[in-house]
């Protein structure tokens, strides 16, 4: 895993991964918004508003995989000192707060003409709110110390400790009495929504993950050449 | 054509959310580009300039 701790060797294999990620997400964003509009029928219930899921669904999805990605950075720079495992939850912030602001958005265009309303406190979509707190405060703390070695940690510590409201995410739906359906996709019987339906959920899914390769290594680039900025700034005042 | 934009009256709502989407995806992909180039361009920059060979021809 140190291999890439090197920041010259991290940089060329990004730069060798970025045109194939690029290349998956174009492709797939054009199939899935094909599929998402043309190749998949209204919903029975809902009519045409279930178009939204398309995009909350991945969207959710990667709210809660972002956050998977920062928390494990911080473990790994908590247990074996991994000098970019921190720039990596760093990177990641952002695009898991984008992520879960968007499910946040398109949850509540999806909620008012499925349920009447914009939103509701149940479980479901307070556990979100939260997770998207939890994205603010870590790239505040960041953001408020100088020190970086000590902003990492901080942060870090945060991010490990939100790590418990993802299974309230997760189980929301079966613990507490809500306006949202149980889980339909991921199931231990397979999924309960129809193939139609799956097929560009899908893909949007793979366009959304690729989309967070093609941002996380351009701001894991961008973590790199501000570390090599405030080392340059250094060694200036030091003479 | 009408009806592709119009979805039985919740239009609105889905197009509203695609637009969301679309335009918070472009802002941050757009936003790391820029400060990742603006950062490079700093580092270049502030590096230390190498000295040049001397060559045959410098005195």
């Amino acid at each position: 895993m140190h291999r890439f701790a090197n920041p010259a060797q991290f940089n060329r294999l990004a730069d060798k991964i970025l045109p194939w990620a690029k290349l998956v997400l174009a492709a797939c964003l054009i199939y899935g918004l094909y599929l998402a509009f043309f190749g998949s029928p209204p919903d029975r219930q809902q009519g045409e508003s279930v178009r939204i899921m398309y995009v909350h669904v991945p969207a959710a999805w990667m709210a809660m995989f972002c956050y998977l990605v920062v928390a494990g950075a911080s473990f790994t720079e908590f247990v074996w000192r991994h000098p970019l495992a921190i720039l990596a939850g760093k990177a990641a912030a952002p695009i898991g707060a984008t992520f879960t602001a968007l499910a946040l958005i398109t949850g509540a265009l999806w909620g008012k003409p499925t349920w009447g309303t914009y939103w509701q406190w149940d479980g479901r979509m307070t556990s979100v709110l939260v997770l998207f707190f939890l994205y603010l405060g870590y790239m505040a703390i960041w953001r408020s110390m100088d020190e970086e070695e000590k902003a990492g940690r901080a942060a870090s510590i945060l991010a490990l400790v939100g790590v418990i409201n993802l299974p309230i995410i997760k189980f929301s739906v079966e613990w507490w009495n809500t306006l949202h359906q149980p889980a339909s996709v991921f199931r231990l019987d397979g999924p309960t929504i129809s193939g139609e339906m799956l097929w560009p959920l899908f893909t949007m899914a793979i366009a959304f993950k690729a989309y967070f390769v093609v941002v996380f290594l351009y701001r894991m680039k961008l973590e790199i050449n501000r570390r090599k900025l405030s080392v340059l700034r250094m060694s200036r005042v030091n003479g | 054509m009408t009806d592709l934009f119009d979805m039985g009256s919740v239009g609105p709502f889905v197009w509203g959310a695609y637009g969301v989407t679309a335009v918070g995806l472009v802002a941050l992909l757009v936003m790391s580009l820029r400060a990742n180039k603006a950062a490079a361009e700093q580092v270049e920059r502030m590096r230390p300039k190498r000295r040049k060979k001397p060559t045959a021809g410098d005195n």
